[in-house]
């Protein structure tokens, strides 16, 4: 993390593109989608020099694009490889650290392959988790309790989760909201015993949680034979994922234990999914369609905010799918100005009406046959 | 499970008349049995259809790949097989019973019931597998991978054909890989175990079989050009990208990184358009979403390089992807139409590059090397690499070859107990 001095972009120095993205993100309706991308695409490929070189090498010459559809995707784990950052400061500046440098959590290739993401300044980021986690999290209150399995920022400042996760405590948790999960683990005793204040209280909680650690957290429950009935409005928002772990809990299951080990139904439960790479988070409408009364009774989806969007694309060809049909993720993420707003994910799923529906992940599967991972023919 | 059962019984019946067969009689029945792979109409155009059917892959390239194979295991090359493993077998059983005198070598005999387990990245492993341990004249349970269902299948019906006597000393089985009540049934029913496969599969069958086992793979292998590569005719990259492009670049002998003195991005931009010709004639089977994403992954450093340091060639079909860069290691891109053309290092660096993966290395496919690539060719030789051979036949190995380093049928004959 960067030293909080120094001169960095701010209001008066951002270039025009940034500034259109975060004016369209703090109010989507005065510009459209298609043309923001554009203008910001344009950025990036002058500026950004790896990703313009990437592009270049696919035949893309010109930024000036006919429409955001024909914008180059980088991989995500382009991330590991590059500094892919749009911020060139002026020479003899202060600084030329970013404001924060998020890291990929590196589950599945190590610490050393982390992916980086750098940003100049948050103030993108700061715009643009905010209006979606309250549209979706807290469409029928202001404030609520909350008890966080997600370590905050203090303990994991390079985590863009516990990022949001902090800011989100900060701006919208009522008196009584902390964390329960340290560099030691799940304080399981606090767990238990937090949720039978908030039962004798009587009073909405919201869980926040990766699907790892809420599975854990549940573990200990039932293996103390405790089951709680959590007071009407109580809520779980999980996230994360089993990206890389050894186990991994089908949806459905993990919906059912929520349920019968929490009483917390399934229109209570919003999935996040969100990634390093990008500053925008997409989330499950289940609760906002159940207090709005439009239950639509859909497969579970994934809905962008108004700055982003999802494209499915062929694994293989890279060119994209018709809805309901399976292939890669790929987002273009607005809040993503000043680094690279395409980036091609590993995971897989399919179109859904506004949204996509999350399938699985392409991990890098382990090579077929007398094949052979990197690490292995490096190995001493 | 009582057929399994009755099955490994049964090879465990046949094994003695199998043992007392003459070396003559074994030889000619496997020869008349590859014959009826070999006649048209015979089982390398049934198998290279059922191949292409079952994994995607192109039916020209699995028959090239299968005439290649049979072609490698003539009756000449049989004979030399078997005289090879028993010289081999003999210094093995030397250095374990170095008190005891050895047996004639044409009394060697393997274990009586053997089961191979088959890696699937590979069209028809069964065949040199079996024959393997027909040669070793041990009955042989073949275990089909799931890649390649029906070439095990072949592979008796044609010897049931040809010669009985060694067909009735064949079974296949077919399990899920991994289940361990029928893996423990299976392995705790036979003498040997010989198993070839990626490293999760043999992480979990090194956990469950204790001696009496002899596994293969994963390994990887690489090419080493000379500075004349520059006056190499449109032929001869053709035969490289051929070597490439076989069984869609998964086997251990395909080159998934070519060490190359001069410009490594001239030569990959002449590679390139070679290999999409390849697959023109033989359209290589799609890829899985984790295999394209790897590629992907892969790539796009070199998509984002600065052109001083690398570069990435990738065809409009993007079939193939070939990288190249002026940094010599061993970092492979994944094994799904991925080649790597980096810069050849010194002399001293390049052996001390392949000494650091040598436990990792299959092959070495050399070519164009000059008077002034004796240092280079030096250095190959001392690390101790089991195949060193032209780039453009690296993966045509004879009959037999020693697989991982080490010969296959001497461990099944120093492990049986020879012929009273």
């Amino acid at each position: 993390m960067a030293a909080d001095h120094g001169i960095r972009p701010g209001p008066g120095s951002r270039p025009p593109a940034v500034v259109r993205a975060l004016s369209f993100i703090r109010d989507s309706r005065r510009d459209r989608f298609e043309d923001v991308a554009l203008e910001v695409f344009a950025f990036q490929f002058g500026h950004n020099p790896p990703y313009r070189r990437l592009c270049e090498r696919r035949g893309l010459r010109d930024p000036d694009l006919d429409t955001w559809e024909l914008i180059p995707f980088v991989p995500a784990a382009a991330f590991q490889s590059a500094l892919l950052t749009s911020w060139s400061p002026e020479r003899g500046s202060a600084t030329t650290e970013p404001e924060r440098v998020f890291l990929t959590s590196g589950t599945s290739r190590g610490q050393e392959g982390r992916g980086r993401h750098a940003l100049p300044e948050l103030a993108l980021y700061r715009a643009a988790w905010e209006e979606p986690f309250r549209r979706h999290l807290l469409p029928d209150r202001e404030r609520i309790l909350m008890l966080s399995l997600i370590p905050g920022e203090d303990v994991l400042p390079q985590s863009s989760l516990s990022y949001m996760v902090s800011r989100i405590l900060e701006r919208f948790s009522a008196p009584g909201s902390r964390v329960l999960l340290d560099r030691q683990g799940l304080d399981a005793a606090s767990f238990e015993r937090s949720l039978a204040e908030v039962v004798e209280r009587r009073e909405a909680v919201l869980l926040l949680g990766t699907g790892l650690g809420m599975l854990a957290a549940l573990d200990s429950l039932e293996n103390g034979g405790r089951r709680f009935r959590l007071p009407e409005g109580s809520r779980i928002l999980d996230t994360g994922g089993f990206k890389g772990r050894a186990r991994e809990v089908r949806r459905e299951d993990l919906l059912a234990r929520y349920a019968e080990l929490l009483g917390i139904p399934r229109t209570h439960v919003v999935g996040e999914y969100g990634m390093t790479e990008l500053s925008s988070q997409f989330y499950e409408p289940t609760l906002r369609e159940h207090v709005e009364g439009t239950p639509t009774g859909e497969p579970r989806i994934y809905v962008a905010p108004p700055w982003a969007r999802t494209r499915v694309l062929d694994p293989e060809t890279l060119r994209p799918l018709p809805p309901g049909a399976t292939g890669l993720l790929a987002h273009m993420d607005l809040a993503n100005a000043w680094t690279v707003s395409a980036v091609l994910t590993e995971d897989i799923g399919f179109l859904h009406h506004e949204g996509f529906v999350l399938e699985g992940r392409a991990r890098a599967a382990e090579l077929r046959g007398c094949s052979l991972a990197t690490e292995e023919l490096l190995r001493d | 499970v009582t057929d399994r059962r009755a099955g490994i019984t049964r090879l465990r019946n046949v094994a003695p008349a199998l043992r007392s067969l003459s070396d003559d009689e074994l030889l000619t029945g496997l020869d008349r049995a590859l014959d009826l792979w070999r006649a048209p109409g015979g089982y390398a155009e049934r198998a290279a259809r059922d191949l292409a059917l079952h994994r995607g892959q192109s039916e020209t390239m699995l028959r090239f790949g299968l005439d290649r194979l049979l072609a490698a295991h003539s009756l000449v090359a049989l004979t030399s097989w078997l005289a090879d493993a028993r010289a081999e077998a003999g210094r093995i059983r030397a250095l374990r019973h170095a008190q005891s005198p050895p047996p004639e070598f044409d009394r060697f005999r393997g274990p009586l019931v053997v089961a191979q387990v088959l890696a699937g990245n590979v069209a028809a492993l069964a065949v040199p597998a079996g024959i393997e341990a027909l040669l070793a004249r041990s009955a042989v349970l073949l275990k089909p991978a799931e890649g390649d269902p029906s070439t095990p299948a072949f592979f008796k019906e044609s010897l049931d054909r040809a010669a009985p006597a060694l067909g009735e000393a064949v079974a296949v089985e077919r399990w899920k890989g991994g289940d361990t009540a029928v893996e423990a049934e299976v392995f705790g029913a036979v003498d040997f175990v010989m198993a070839s496969g990626d490293r999760s599969t043999l992480d979990s069958l090194s956990r469950r079989i204790e001696g009496s086992r002899s596994f293969r793979g994963p390994r990887v292998s690489i090419g080493m050009v000379g500075m004349d590569w520059m006056h190499a005719p449109a032929e001869w990259w053709g035969e490289v990208a051929r070597e490439i492009a076989l069984w869609d670049q998964e086997g251990c002998l395909s080159p998934r990184i070519l060490f190359v003195a001069g410009d490594p991005e001239r030569f990959a931009r002449n590679l390139a358009p070679a290999l999409a010709a390849w697959h023109a004639r033989w359209p290589a089977r799609r890829r899985t979403a984790q295999e394209a994403s790897s590629v992907h992954a892969f790539r796009a450093p070199y998509e984002m390089a600065k052109p001083a340091h690398g570069g990435c060639i990738v065809p409009e079909d993007l079939a193939w992807t070939v990288v190249w860069d002026q940094a010599p290691s061993l970092i492979l891109g994944p094994p799904a139409r991925v080649v790597r053309v980096t810069l050849r290092p010194s002399p001293r660096e390049f052996e001390a590059l392949l000494a650091s993966g040598r436990e990792s290395l299959q092959a070495v496919g050399l070519d164009h090397l000059g008077p002034a690539d004796l240092d280079w060719r030096r250095g190959v030789d001392r690390v101790g690499i089991p195949r060193i051979v032209p780039l453009t036949r690296i993966q045509d190995p004879p009959a037999g070859w020693w697989a991982d380093g080490k010969s296959g049928l001497a461990e099944l004959l120093a492990a049986g107990d020879p012929l009273e």
